[in-house]
């Protein structure tokens, strides 16, 4: 009886929890819209969500290669609800990588094709909703490497507006930058006396990388040492979760809705994370990525987020793109205490930054 | 110590299952299933694509081979029967099993993204217990038909929308089954299932993807047994 008692109320607080998170404010502008986009045998989820008075379009280039995008839409509602009260929001699945599918030959994943994907979805947004729209780029990750090739491919200022890279890589596997960020927070660490087994483990095997000549398997075990690294850090009290005890409800509806109740499809995206993207098919690519020196083609506003304990792709890199970046009108701003993804342990904070960087130069 | 002891009663568990399946093996009796049971059975249930996008499921199956096994229970252990290797049984059960062919179709919505049909055939090795508990493994080969919301593409022509958008898939699938006879009618069989399953679709992107299906339903009979006019 007692436990009939528990899966009612557990069914309950499940139910209040997801209706909370489907209540939006009324507004008539409101737009949600989704369609495919087809390229050369791929076929890629577009949600286009939020505010149309705005005329402002953010399109997010998610993670990976081979994340998805509604990560960042129903999981991550703290942030994109407040986006799209100001802006009207497009996810899409690239290539290879979320809900997307198709049918084509390992040589169409290339970054090229990527970049050909998002200019098709650009002309195809200018279409449908007016080539009056504004757009900026948001990219994560990945998806900082991937507008980065975008805007040094293209007549990028003509046609976007402003450039947002959080956590970004113009040089995806900056492998110097990463055994120096391992040795010298893994020190800070063990000095603290956190974790230090680990990072003992970690800056022995930095030492025995040698830089001059770096295998797959090396960048692979980094990468793989970045993400336990912040979880470690995480345990240690090091990287903080800043959510708002008001946003909590919004935060597990969000989580709730993001599982049960949007497009993400969590084994079609796992599979394709590991085995049509990043797996097989770009990681040949994408490791010897590096526009460090074209940076400064970019002309655009640009507006750089980090997170100063980032073990994947480590502020040096961000800094260095601020230094780098073409433009005057460039920020940057370092969450101190978070990891590659700021938007998720400072969802406020990086919102506001991003409306306030967009309202600028809108 | 305690180690040894465990190590002991799984020794002695694993003699007593190994003894007690061989010993069923070699005393069970094999008989054609001739009964008046309609062979044709049609299953309707709900479909849930990788767990949680929501659809339907229509089949239809018939025996390719039916058969009636007796064998005894499961021996109990009897230190003094010896001409049972040390084990006596309690009388004997019947079990009902068979090999089919089983075609379905499958519908299912995945939400903001997709419909997607599977027509797959399987075949399939049931086993009735003496309950009527039903447990069955299947394998089969079929074909997934997406249809997408508007879709377009860039043209010489400029944008177009696609007609009927959409793309064909091969799918291989794993499936397991478990029911109960809920029907009183051993005539009208009116069966309970559960059946998961896995599938590999291909050639999906450049490479392939997999999915799992849930699937709750109900299975009846619709065509009576030809054994039955006899």
């Amino acid at each position: 009886m007692r436990r009939i008692k528990y899966i009612i109320k557990s069914g309950f607080l499940f139910f209040i929890l997801f209706f909370y998170s489907c209540l939006k404010d009324e507004n008539t502008n409101r737009i949600e819209d989704y369609f495919y986009l087809r390229n050369e045998g791929a076929d890629l989820p577009v949600y286009v969500e939020g505010n149309l008075s705005s005329n402002t379009f953010i399109i997010i280039l998610h993670g990976g290669p081979g994340g998805n995008s509604h990560s960042y839409n129903a999981g991550l509602k703290d942030v994109s609800d407040r986006l799209e009260e100001n802006f009207v929001m497009v996810y899409y699945d690239q290539r290879g990588a979320g809900t997307s599918m198709g049918h084509y030959k390992a040589r169409d994943l290339t970054v090229e094709k990527h970049v050909e994907d998002l200019n098709l979805l650009i002309s195809l947004l200018n279409d449908k909703y007016g080539s009056t729209i504004k757009i900026f780029l948001l990219g994560h990750s990945w998806g900082g490497t991937l507008g980065t090739a975008y805007l040094l491919q293209r007549n990028a200022e003509e046609i976007i507006s402003g450039w947002i890279e959080v956590d970004g890589g113009h040089n995806f596997f900056g492998i110097n930058e990463i055994i120096e960020s391992f040795k010298t927070i893994g020190k800070e660490q063990i000095d603290n006396s956190n974790s230090v087994d680990f990072w003992e483990e970690v800056i022995a095997y930095c030492e025995e990388v040698d830089t001059n000549n770096v295998t797959s398997e090396n960048i692979s075990k980094l990468n793989r040492y970045g993400y336990k690294a912040e979880n470690k850090l995480t345990n240690d009290g090091v990287i903080e979760y800043n959510i708002d005890s008001t946003d909590l409800f919004q935060y597990l509806g969000g989580v709730i809705e993001h599982y049960f109740f949007s497009p993400y499809d969590p084994l079609t995206s796992t599979v394709n994370l590991y085995f049509s993207s990043s797996g097989f098919g770009m990681f040949n690519e994408v490791k010897d990525l590096d526009y460090t020196d074209k940076l400064e083609n970019i002309q655009i506003p640009t507006l750089i987020l980090w997170g100063r304990y980032d073990m994947v792709i480590p502020v040096e890199l961000g800094e260095q793109a601020y230094e780098n970046i073409g433009t005057a009108n460039k920020e940057i701003f370092i969450f101190e205490n978070a990891g590659h993804s700021p938007m998720v342990t400072n969802p406020l904070e990086f919102a506001r930054r991003i409306i306030i960087f967009v309202n600028r130069y809108n | 110590m305690t180690r040894k002891i465990i190590f002991f009663i799984f020794f002695l568990t694993h003699c007593y299952l190994l003894k007690s399946q061989l010993f069923n093996l070699f005393n069970q009796k094999v008989y054609d299933d001739t009964s008046s049971i309609e062979k044709l059975n049609a299953d309707l249930s709900l479909y849930f694509h990788t767990g949680i996008k929501g659809g339907y499921n229509f089949s239809l199956e018939y025996p390719l081979n039916r058969k009636i096994v007796e064998m005894p229970k499961w021996p109990v252990f009897n230190l003094f029967n010896f001409d049972l290797f040390g084990y006596a049984t309690k009388g004997t059960k019947v079990l009902r099993k068979q090999t089919l062919i089983q075609g379905n179709v499958d519908l299912y919505f995945h939400l903001k993204n997709h419909t997607g049909a599977i027509i797959n055939v399987q075949l399939i090795r049931r086993r009735t217990g003496p309950k009527n508990g039903i447990m069955d493994f299947g394998a089969g080969i079929g074909l997934l038909r997406t249809f997408l919301p508007t879709t377009y593409k860039f043209t010489e022509e400029g944008i177009e929308k696609v007609f009927l958008p959409g793309r064909t898939y091969i799918t291989n699938h794993l499936s397991f089954c478990y029911g109960k006879q809920i029907s009183f009618l051993t005539t009208k069989p009116f069966i309970a299932f559960v059946r998961p399953s896995v599938y590999l679709i291909y050639p999906y992107n450049h490479l392939f993807n997999v999915g799992y299906a849930v699937e709750w339903g109900v299975r009846l009979n619709i065509i009576k047994n030809p054994y039955e006019k006899n």
